[in-house]
């Protein structure tokens, strides 16, 4: 079965991780870039797509969680989803650009909106976001008062 | 510095940078490129996005779950259907929601439609792209018969919002059923001609064929999804297999073929549209009288969990991530784009080749910047 046969491979890798559900692993930030080659480059489990990057942000427990979900171009019936928390005033990983050249818009997206920072990426800037845009926007505490102007606007010699 | 100013800086002296965009009728919307050329080699792309970034995945954690629907309508608006649909199964996952038989196959109906409008629409500005002014007048035309149908259905043209969470919105009625039997009856004949016009013109084969090749480890590198990875002959088609919606029951071929160039995209997708057209035929025979919409209370408030479903929308596979904390608001959506990630190849399917051909290039590649922006 698959799923015994990523049990296995997981285990191999000798690394921190939880078994959330079939599938579905916690694992420690330091970890991710070896478990995923590990994915990549298996005979029995092949996940050579890097399908979903996602960030989610809990500022009550001061975490930022990545979302990995692998999955395989030629066997559609199962989806590896890795789940890494990072320490929300440091958000530090390491970079997939090496493994999947996808996950260069990908990661920068995620540093964009979350600023979470990536190490060894070739070009971690802005993408959705103009260059000088200040903070991050999908944070749950990036205020979204600036999009209403709140004082009204003074021309000087005119008279209101 | 800013990042322009870093690539002028670069520059060899026989090298220079031009600017396509973001105002430009042929990069299909506000998508800016920043060219570094050889005489008319290129040697560098640089997409620039990001001119239609309306921040979706926020205003949808500040709104309910059944009004972040018509946010979808707005990314891909080309395949709006799809989008909605995406949505709507993400929050039915999370809540446990069972759909109704009926609205079922009435979601693969208007998909099934939907897909054909946005190849059709694809294939008219594929062809002015390309030069073949003709091909944009007579894929609008047929295009706009899906609309009236769907507009039959939803009650607008573009913006559906047609699948809510749960089923859809209102049953399809007699003359939706009458128009999509003539579309039916119309359109093979009308396929053929394309293919005699456009694939089989001698101009529009000397453009695209051997024009953006790209090996099948670079596909998979990048994330390439949809007829731009089944053009390089893998057969990944998330409507074969599938959970989501009874395709199983239904009898249709994945397309594919050994193309890997701009030709053998178009390829794809014509055939994608007969096979789209067979799908809805079935579909209209396995109809069955029934409820719309299943019973639900009033406030959609899904357990905590997180959800992500994946479905094969027109321009490769769309995803959903939800996530529920147990409020009537989702705690986090995020949308996986198929135009974000087919987009971030274009630099390797056009270095080393013309500048005119960047812009077929562009157009085989079938983005909508609403879709790579959010």
């Amino acid at each position: 079965m698959k799923v015994n046969d990523l049990d296995k491979l997981l285990e191999k890798a000798d690394c921190d991780m939880v078994k959330l559900e079939d599938f579905k692993y916690e694992i420690s930030p330091n970890s991710i870039h070896k478990i995923v080659s590990l994915l990549k480059e298996n005979d029995k489990i092949p996940c050579d797509y890097l399908d979903l990057l996602s960030a989610s942000d809990y500022p009550d427990e001061d975490m930022i969680v990545i979302n990995y979900t692998l999955s395989s171009s030629i066997d559609q019936n199962y989806m590896v989803w890795l789940k890494v928390k990072l320490s929300r005033k440091k958000p530090e990983i390491s970079s997939l650009v090496d493994l999947f050249n996808g996950a260069n818009w990908l990661e920068r997206e995620i540093y964009d909106l979350f600023g979470v920072h990536f190490f060894n990426h070739p070009d971690l800037r802005r993408i959705l976001t103009p260059e000088d845009f200040v903070g991050h926007g999908l944070l749950k505490d990036y205020s979204r008062d600036g999009f209403f102007v709140k004082k009204p606007v003074k021309i000087s010699g005119m008279k209101v | 510095m800013n990042f322009e100013e870093k690539l002028a800086a670069q520059l060899k002296p026989e090298e220079y940078l031009i600017n396509i965009g973001p105002q430009h009728p042929s990069t299909h919307g506000v998508l800016r490129l920043l060219v570094t050329l050889e005489g008319e080699i290129i040697n560098n792309v640089e997409p620039d996005i990001g001119y239609l970034h309306r921040c979706f995945e926020k205003i949808c954690e500040n709104r309910t779950y059944p009004m972040g629907i018509p946010m979808t309508d707005r990314m891909d608006y080309l395949g709006a259907m799809l989008n909605n649909l995406g949505y709507a199964l993400a929050a039915e996952k999370l809540g446990d929601i069972e759909v109704p038989i009926r609205s079922q196959w009435i979601r693969i109906i208007v998909c099934e439609l939907n897909r054909i409008a946005s190849h059709l629409l694809w294939l008219a500005a594929f062809g002015a792209d390309t030069g073949a002014l003709t091909m944009f007048m007579f894929g609008l035309r047929e295009r706009e018969m899906v609309l009236d149908i769907l507009e039959q259905a939803s009650g607008s043209r573009l913006t559906y919002g047609y699948i809510r969470i749960g089923g859809v919105a209102k049953d399809i009625d007699k003359t939706f059923i009458k128009k999509t039997k003539e579309f039916i009856n119309i359109f093979p004949s009308k396929l053929k001609d394309y293919e005699t016009l456009l694939g089989g013109n001698p101009i529009f084969q000397r453009r695209t064929q051997g024009v953006g090749t790209m090996n099948l480890e670079t596909a998979l590198s990048y994330g390439i999804t949809g007829p731009m990875l089944r053009s390089l002959g893998v057969k990944k088609d998330l409507r074969k297999n599938c959970s989501y919606l009874p395709y199983d029951e239904l009898d249709f071929e994945v397309a594919i073929n050994n193309h890997p160039d701009c030709y053998g995209r178009y390829l794809v997708r014509i055939k994608e549209m007969g096979e789209s057209l067979k799908i809805v035929e079935q579909a209209l025979e396995k109809l069955q009288d029934g409820e719309i919409m299943p019973k639900m209370k009033p406030i959609f408030k899904p357990k905590k969990g997180e959800a992500y479903i994946k479905i094969e929308a027109p321009r490769g596979e769309f995803g959903v991530f939800m996530e529920s904390d147990g409020k009537n608001k989702p705690y986090r959506v995020k949308f996986r784009a198929p135009s974000f990630s087919n987009l971030s190849v274009i630099n390797e399917l056009a270095k080393g080749g013309l500048i005119a051909d960047l812009i077929v290039i562009l157009g085989s590649i079938d983005i909508v910047l609403g879709d790579v922006d959010r």
